[in-house]
């Protein structure tokens, strides 16, 4: 292997700007001989095993909290577990990038093996196949990419699916290249994409702010933040999309200050390519990478502006630009085609979050009416630390940012302009906070944190190196009780990240809970779907509740055929009253041949609220279907269950024999009693 | 080039050879080896080409990692195309959207080699803790073993304890054929159109049941028409996790009733033992009949 230097720690900005280039013509001041006397010692070889040592007994522990919580009858020790695994991991590890005998080798491998570690619970929490509702879709549609080698199968579970086809593409030549099931491919691709990610969040500091140090506990803030344990290690297009757009925005960076004709086109090929990938992967995250390079050309054009004609160290905005334009035909050829799905898609969120959201700061009682405001962990099974952290997260990172913002105040001139745009990146998830009171913006307001926390994470690991490179010359009093500050504060992002980010039944195994996800998946309703790919075959058009739905339009190849306001067939389920003609018309015209009934419905209320979408009737209240309802199916000539379990009846519809006297008739004496 | 450039260029370039040549083989004949795993790994190994020779383009100067870059786009190509040939039935669209992405992986990666670690291999780096990190390759491979470490935990854990609520037991009654049932209209002069007309006087009936969270052993079943039993089903042992379906004939009195069905498990002392479940209407014409019953 050649003697290179390392690309993970090669010269940074600072380093970087010494260097003498050859178009600049400012005056370079050579490095300070002393620096390199200055080669830090390592951590030595105690501390390394030692910190293996402690990421063994965290993995065990965390291990051992997944035992507990699958055997667990209520009782919350499975909590304590899983975060003493986890602080046991991620405490010990900050301690080691932040110390400053630390060599960057040592930082990087690190953040490597948190990468690693947080990738952990997400492969405990199911191993063996998809459970997550996005990863059902994603599974399916893999593996029709792989029977048919055609992309775009319209997928009901996530609709924008079949739009990028990123994810599905390499997980099933994976699977066709390897041998392996697609859905060990899918953990190969996870696995490798989640770690790949931290350490382009470490490069990406890295370039920032020159500091193997900052970069390292800019990687350790960022891998706190809600999405980063289970929903960026789930099998979804954006988990790949994510190390794309990161490694993008390093790229970028790279750009800036690359030295010569050639690699300023290499960087800008490599930025513009992976930027094109992510679009093919994943809409948001195209989008997210292409503003944030935005934002970063404009901070750079704008101090190019202000220094005149003095020679800025990264006044480049031309190059700035480049991948911003460069991209844009990508964006625009790729997205504008999809771009009507893509506003069914998300434009509905979108204008609920914003009504909702204007409704909350009209007064209390205006969003209290529309009954359109979510309470923050209402109903949560979460303990209360977990809760009270979660509450404290967003004080606590307020606190971090600002008092970084004063501790570095001094060091931002000489940063890069790029690093004011991502500070300002990190501002969105404070803007993004009011969402979370809405039913309409909560989801994208977590979403949205996958990219803000970029920015928090540098600031406030810049303001965390200062702090700790002032222990040297401090009391020992202070000096500790900083170390006791920052660990509390490690505790509580990390803990308040996870409370906020992922609900308790996706987190944890546990008992079957009615309409709750992860935990609403089971053998009844894998049955169903089993028995429906083997005896029906693939293709059929069924109306299922959501739940059953991930079953069905996945393991059970069926393509589902979602109600929607427009599309009212939740009324088959929730009305005793006959169907209307027109939702008559539209069963028949949208050829659904299947109705999955799920009994519960008539005893029970799902967790999340609702059965179907978010928009069906009745959404969060506690009305249960009628049991007539349900019942009727057993009487109506139109309908004939062929397949029955404890709760589940799957109903195959004859819509020619539908008559609209006959079926009010029955409707009727279905509600008095008879079955005639 | 240079002399030295082309001697770097050697070991990379060797490894190329070595992985199109290796992984091409293994893919040929991967499938007649019985080791299936042995056959994920060394597809692994080729699916890994792309980024290996972008990675060895790290190992080198700026200018060679430039020819490495194109190098790596035909290897990229070739490497399919040999797929293509070794893999009967691959399909074309797929392939040609892996070959795209690959090539897109590779000259990104490869680019990306030629960008930095040539600057600092030819510019020895400056300022504290500027060098002493570890090479590209080094990263790289540290990725891929810390990924299978971190597989591999989950694996052992998985199978050390579990990881994973006792499943609920599930019993399913199903008709053996929805398609085959006639449901036309006008069959008789009990009979309306839409109603299931079933000619024969049993109906075969297919019970699936479902044993989950390790039970072994025997399950009794016994289905029921209209609430009485009428059959008892002994279930075979299966193992964990497994789905057995039982196919059992299940005489329905072909009287133009609707009849329901049932199955549950025999025995009160089972742990399957919910009462009765997999109810199933079956509606031979629309007479009343003292049997029915409409809960």
């Amino acid at each position: 292997v050649a003697d290179v230097a390392s690309y993970f720690d090669g010269p940074g900005p600072r380093q970087w700007l010494a260097m003498p280039r050859r178009h600049d013509t400012s005056p370079v001041t050579p490095p300070s001989p002393s620096a390199a006397s200055e080669e830090p010692r390592g951590l030595g070889r105690p501390v390394v095993a030692a910190l293996g040592a402690m990421l063994a007994v965290a993995c065990a522990l965390v291990v051992l909290s997944f035992h507990v919580a699958a055997k667990a009858r209520g009782g919350q020790l499975h909590h304590s577990l899983f975060w003493a695994g986890m602080l046991a991991a991620f405490v010990p590890l900050t301690g080691a990038v932040l110390a400053r005998r630390a060599r960057p080798l040592e930082r990087t491998v690190a953040v490597l093996a948190l990468a690693s570690f947080t990738t952990l619970p997400k492969l405990l929490r199911n191993f063996t196949g998809p459970l997550f509702h996005d990863e059902f879709a994603h599974w399916r549609q893999t593996v029709e990419t792989l029977e048919t080698g055609e992309l775009g199968h319209p997928n009901a579970i996530v609709r924008m699916a079949s739009e990028f086809p990123g994810l599905h593409v390499l997980t099933s030549n994976i699977a066709r290249h390897t041998g392996l099931s697609v859905w060990d491919s899918a953990l190969v691709l996870i696995v490798v994409a989640h770690v790949i990610a931290l350490l382009g969040v470490y490069a990406f500091v890295r370039e920032l702010s020159g500091s193997s140090r900052v970069a390292a506990v800019g990687a350790v803030i960022y891998a706190t933040n809600p999405s980063w344990l289970f929903f960026d290690s789930q099998f979804a297009y954006e988990t790949l999309a994510l190390p794309l757009a990161i490694w993008s925005l390093v790229l970028t960076l790279r750009l800036l200050r690359a030295d010569g004709r050639a690699e300023v086109v290499a960087a800008v090929a490599g930025a513009v390519a992976l930027t094109g990938v992510t679009v093919a992967t994943h809409h948001l995250t195209a989008m997210a990478v292409w503003v944030i390079q935005a934002v970063m050309a404009v901070a750079i054009t704008i101090r190019a502006v202000r220094a005149g004609g003095r020679t800025a160290p990264d006044a480049r905005p031309a190059r700035a630009w480049l991948p911003v334009l460069a991209a844009s035909p990508v964006m625009l050829l790729f997205l504008a085609g999809r771009w009507h799905a893509l506003s069914r898609y998300l434009g509905p969120s979108l204008e609920r979050g914003a009504a909702q959201l204007s409704a909350l700061f009209s007064g209390p009682g205006a969003s209290t009416q529309s009954g359109q405001h979510r309470r923050l962990f209402g109903q949560t099974a979460l303990p209360l630390y977990e809760v009270a952290a979660g509450l404290v997260l967003p004080f606590a990172l307020a606190l971090a940012f600002g008092g970084a913002l004063w501790l570095t105040r001094r060091r931002w001139a000489s940063l890069p302009a790029a690093a004011t745009a991502v500070a300002a990146v990190g501002l969105a998830y404070f803007a993004s906070l009011p969402f979370l009171l809405t039913l309409g913006g909560a989801e994208g307001a977590r979403r949205s944190w996958v990219f803000s926390y970029l920015g928090l994470a540098l600031v406030i690991a810049l303001g965390v190196d200062v702090l700790v490179t002032r222990w040297p010359v401090q009391g020992a009093v202070r000096r500790r009780a900083e170390a006791a500050l920052l660990a509390a504060g490690l505790v509580i992002v990390a803990v308040g990240g996870v409370a906020a980010g992922q609900n308790v039944s996706y987190r944890f195994p546990g008992g079957y809970e009615v309409g709750n996800d992860a935990r609403a998946i089971d053998e009844e309703g894998r049955a169903l779907a089993d028995w429906m790919q083997r005896q029906l075959g693939n293709h059929h058009r069924v109306i299922a509740d959501r739940y059953s739905g991930m079953l069905i339009g996945s393991f059970g190849r069926q393509d589902l055929v979602v109600p929607s306001n427009s599309f009212p067939a939740w009324d088959l389920y929730f009305e005793a009253g006959p169907p209307s003609p027109e939702l008559i018309d539209q069963l028949r015209v949208g050829d659904v041949e299947y109705l999955v009934v799920d009994r519960r419905m008539a005893t029970d209320r799902p967790g999340l609220g609702y059965w179907f979408t978010g928009d069906e009737p009745g959404r969060g209240g506690d009305r249960l279907a009628p049991a007539a309802a349900l019942r009727r199916l057993d009487c109506l000539p139109w309908t004939a269950a062929v397949y029955a379990s404890e709760h589940l009846t799957l109903y195959r519809l004859d819509l020619d024999a539908y008559d609209e006297d006959q079926t009010a008739s029955i409707s009727a004496a279905v509600a008095s009693g008879d079955c005639t | 080039m240079s002399r030295a450039g082309l001697q770097r260029l050697a070991v990379p370039s060797l490894a190329v050879l070595v992985l199109t040549i290796g992984g091409s083989i293994a893919l040929a004949t991967a499938p007649h080896l019985p080791w299936a795993s042995l056959r994920a790994v060394l597809g692994i190994t080729g699916m890994a080409l792309v980024p290996g020779v972008a990675l060895a383009s790290m190992a080198v100067p700026r200018a060679d990692g430039v020819v490495l870059a194109g190098f790596s786009a035909i290897a990229a190509l070739a490497w399919h195309a040999a797929l293509g040939v070794v893999l009967p039935g691959a399909d074309e669209i797929s392939n040609g959207a892996v070959i795209g992405l690959s090539a897109v992986a590779g000259l990104v990666a490869a680019n990306a080699g030629a960008l930095w670690p040539s600057r600092s291999f030819e510019e020895p780096t400056v300022g504290p803790g500027a060098s002493g990190g570890p090479s590209f390759q080094a990263v790289a491979t540290a990725v891929v073993v810390s990924a299978l470490a971190v597989g591999a935990v989950a694996a052992v854990a998985q199978r050390a304890v579990p990881l994973e609520a006792e499943p609920r037991p599930s019993i399913a009654l199903a008709l053996p054929d929805a398609r085959s049932l006639d449901r036309s209209a006008g069959a008789g002069p009990d009979r309306v159109p839409g109603v299931v007309r079933v000619t024969a006087p049993e109906l075969r009936l297919p019970v699936q049941v479902t044993r989950s969270g390790g039970a072994r052993g025997t399950v009794s079943l016994e289905v029921l028409v209209d609430g009485a039993p009428v059959q008892s089903l002994e279930g075979a042992g299966t193992s964990p996790n497994a789905a057995q379906t039982v196919i059992a004939s299940v005489p329905v009195p072909d009287d133009g009733c609707t009849h329901r069905v049932s199955v549950r498990p025999a025995g009160s002392a089972s742990a399957l033992d919910r009462g009765q479940v997999g109810l199933l209407v079956v509606r031979l014409g629309t007479r009343t009949c003292p049997s029915e019953h409409t809960s």
